[in-house]
């Protein structure tokens, strides 16, 4: 099977411009939560958020990531996305990515829901034509009707997120990467959206999932990564309950 | 995304126009959104300082109106035009922070679309020199059109001395403000509220050495008749070409690290 990501020693140190140099560089923190934070040669103060990931993501893999608060879950999330690019090591990334690490960046309140469409349609890499072309199902699954034409500002929280959510799942990606299971709207709704989720996880070529739900985890991904101060500490693969759930019911 | 170079930015940049014409065009309706003159009221209060100041100069100094008023009005919306997009440049990519730690987009597209913005707005100020120019000026000829590839090459020089400016105040957040005197100085070493023939002989180095000089030049003197002059071109040339191997090689150095520097 093709290898869609591939990380090599790599690491990730966030430059801390503002901390006071003194107070920090004599001491090397390491704690219970986050990463490491060092002083490097010049004296610099930078947080080490993610330290030699050595990752190979194949076609079918359903990644869950989990560790503490600041364990270096969402940072490779990000990595992964592109945004930060690593700061030693290397990364290979082939195939389209759909991040649904925060879905309303890009929503505008003072534009209306059918322009938010395409703002929020943009941001997630889609062109004009593509975002055109599902325009019909995007309006339709948010089930918004007439309020797509009035300022998103005037729409309640959870419509707002409806509609982001329906902006965000609709694009095809060969990666999904999420922070957490995406939850939006009323009991009825949220079912919907869970199978929408679902589908587009299915479509997909791999999953990366960061989530302190366990719950989570078991039942969609088939490979289980734990951090901490970010550094991988295990990795293991496993059959996901919901495989496990459908043969035992085949077997009886 | 990830981009492997300097120029593979650029080329996804040009590509992609939703992400700088689109989203700039989106940027200018909300920001007027609830306002029936929308951008116009930006024409209006230009309208009213370059008729108060230009009345008051030419009062003050002496100056024949119809000669002074086209050459202050046609320099003031150009340089409102740098000015703007120097002044939002200081924060080209901070201003897009949750964008750019959601997704990584080229980084040549976020000054693209801050020149649009700027560019839109200039549009809407240029009425203020079409009506100058026709009613007070020496109205309208063929090298006029002179103006169309003078803009054009000022345009191109903006935007990468706006980019250049984006990632160094990016980095260095100092540099904000002293971007914003250098424009505020620029203003008044620039002919635009005086003009360099009025000047002493042995101070018209100012406007001479001022490269900011020739590239207005290349943009209003088409618009008030003139044909610029062979240094105006190629001073501007030069600024571009420049301006463009330094926003080059910045972007090289500093791509991957802008994300962090937010």
């Amino acid at each position: 099977m093709s290898i869609l990501i591939s990380a090599k020693d790599l690491s990730v140190e966030f430059p801390v411009y503002n901390a006071s140099h003194r107070s920090l560089k004599k001491q090397v923190i390491s704690s219970a939560t986050g990463g490491r934070i060092a002083g490097d040669a010049k004296q610099r103060v930078s947080v080490r958020a993610l330290e030699n990931i050595n990752l190979e993501l194949k076609a079918g893999d359903r990644i869950g990531l989990f560790g503490h608060n600041g364990a270096g879950k969402t940072t490779l999330l990000r990595v992964l996305s592109g945004v930060y690019p690593p700061s030693q090591g290397q990364l290979a990334v082939n195939g389209r990515i759909a991040a649904l690490t925060d879905i309303s960046v890009g929503i505008d309140g003072e534009a209306t829901g059918f322009e938010n469409i395409f703002l929020r349609g943009i941001v997630m890499g889609m062109t004009t034509r593509e975002i055109e072309s599902k325009m019909d199902d995007i309006a339709e699954f948010s089930e918004l009707g007439e309020y797509l034409n009035m300022p998103v500002r005037t729409y309640s929280s959870g419509m707002q997120l409806r509609l982001a959510f329906a902006v965000s799942t609709s694009i095809h990606a060969d990666i999904v990467l999420m922070d957490e299971w995406l939850s939006v709207g009323d009991a009825s709704f949220n079912k919907k959206a869970s199978l929408r989720l679902e589908q587009m996880v299915e479509n997909s070529s791999i999953l990366v999932i960061a989530s302190h739900q366990e719950e989570v985890i078991n039942r969609l991904c088939n490979r289980r990564i734990r951090m901490e101060h970010g550094r991988i500490e295990s990795d293991e693969t496993f059959v996901p309950s919901s495989v496990r759930a459908a043969s035992e019911q085949a077997a009886h | 995304m990830i981009f492997t170079s300097v120029k593979q930015e650029f080329l996804a940049t040009l590509s992609q126009p939703q992400l700088w014409a689109l989203l700039a065009w989106y940027d200018i309706k909300q920001r007027y959104r609830r306002s029936v003159l929308g951008p116009f009221w930006l024409t209006i209060s230009t309208a009213i300082l370059i008729g108060t100041l230009g009345l008051l100069w030419s009062a003050l100094f002496k100056l024949n109106l119809h000669d002074y008023l086209p050459h202050f009005a046609a320099g003031n919306v150009i340089w409102g035009y740098i000015a703007l997009q120097l002044g939002e440049a200081g924060i080209g990519f901070t201003q897009f922070e949750s964008l750019i730690k959601q997704r990584r987009l080229p980084f040549p597209s976020y000054l693209l679309r801050l020149l649009t913005r700027s560019f839109i707005i200039f549009c809407h100020n240029f009425i203020i020199v079409v009506i100058v120019v026709t009613f007070i000026g020496d109205g309208w000829s063929l090298i006029s059109l002179v103006a169309i590839p003078g803009l054009f090459l000022l345009s191109a020089i903006l935007y990468f001395i706006s980019l250049v400016c984006a990632i160094l105040c990016t980095r260095y957040r100092d540099m904000v403000p002293v971007v914003q005197n250098f424009v505020m100085v620029g203003y008044f070493l620039t002919p635009i509220m005086w003009q360099v023939r009025t000047l002493p002989e042995d101070l018209r180095w100012v406007a001479t050495w001022n490269p900011i000089s020739h590239i207005l030049d290349i943009v209003r003197e088409p618009l008030l008749g003139n044909l610029p002059s062979l240094t105006n071109w190629l001073v501007s040339l030069g600024a571009l070409l420049i301006s463009g191997v330094v926003a080059w090689y910045l972007l090289g150095r500093a791509r991957n690290r802008i994300a962090y520097w937010i």
